[in-house]
């Protein structure tokens, strides 16, 4: 699934790869966000009035 | 079978896979890499910590004890005549500058249940991802009034995972430039006490930070454990250190 997102890159390899890269941290980017978001209904930290 | 069902069962086993790799990602996220991070703050914080109380400026103020208010019930007479009664002695507290918002400035020490971790001035989002962190506006340890420090009680470390386990008279320690300050644990108040005499209030109940006479350490975490929905409470009042005498004749 991932090798034919990476094929319907348009362009020549070193783009593909360039756009996958960019493409790939910015998803991680959000998952990390995501997880900070639900992270904090489990635990915000303990702080009162904040 | 038809091609779109293979197609619609293919995609929708992928997005449960998809689905579960998220879940197990959050799970290893919150309950080990926020510790790992954790861990390395404090590493770093502890190594500077003499060095911070090398450097910090200790300063001797005057103590104004503070008076309660209300109706005086007793009646004095003043001599119109004869000298004026001494003036007391001036008593003397040691006093540090506080620290910048994200700097370690003490080490607390709870040997009921064997925490030993560098406090952070600050209680933002990343302040509190390095370890404790002290309320500004509200007192440092080991000076009148009410000095408030939060932590996490789930992740980042969960400094204060086990605060709910404090009995009354368990001792806390603190550790600053002027010294090392004991609070020993008290009762929670009545208006906040649950049925297993914790101390249990909402997020926004912000009487618990308010100033209160003599010198008290208050802790705060999130409750119930996996939950930010209550805060738990702990308060403790001071019973020994350098300010000690001078605020509580101890």
């Amino acid at each position: 699934m991932l090798k034919r997102a990476f094929l319907r890159i348009p362009g020549p390899p070193a783009v593909r790869v360039a756009v996958a890269v960019v493409v790939a941290f910015a998803l991680f980017s959000v998952v990390i966000w995501s997880y900070e978001v639900l992270g904090d209904l489990l635990d915000s930290g303990g702080a009162v009035g904040q | 079978m038809r091609p779109k069902t293979i197609r619609a069962i293919r995609g929708t086993g992928w997005t449960f896979i998809w689905l579960g790799v998220y879940l197990l990602g959050f799970v290893a996220y919150q309950l080990w890499f926020t510790n790992l991070l954790t861990a390395r703050e404090q590493s770093a914080l502890a190594a500077g910590l003499d060095e911070h109380f090398a450097e910090v400026v200790v300063e001797e103020v005057e103590y104004e004890p503070v008076i309660p208010s209300g109706p005086s019930t007793t009646t004095t007479t003043v001599p119109d005549t004869g000298p004026p009664p001494p003036e007391p002695e001036p008593r003397i507290l040691l006093q540090e500058a506080a620290s910048e918002e994200g700097e370690a400035f003490a080490q607390i020490r709870i040997p009921a249940v064997d925490l030993d971790v560098t406090v952070v001035e600050g209680v933002r989002r990343r302040d509190l991802k390095k370890g404790p962190g002290h309320l500004p506006g509200t007192p440092l340890p080991g000076q009148p009034g009410n000095a408030v420090v939060s932590g996490h009680r789930t992740t980042y470390g969960a400094p204060f995972g086990d605060l709910g386990d404090l009995a009354i008279g368990d001792l806390i320690e603190v550790e600053t430039a002027l010294g090392t300050h004991v609070y020993a644990v008290r009762e929670a108040p009545e208006r906040c006490r649950t049925d297993d005499g914790l101390c249990v209030v909402a997020p926004t109940d912000l009487w618990v930070t308010e100033p209160r006479e003599g010198a008290w350490l208050t802790l705060t975490t999130c409750h119930p454990r996996f939950s930010s929905r209550q805060r738990l409470i702990v308060f403790a009042e001071l019973v020994s250190g350098p300010n000690a005498e001078v605020i509580v004749g101890a």
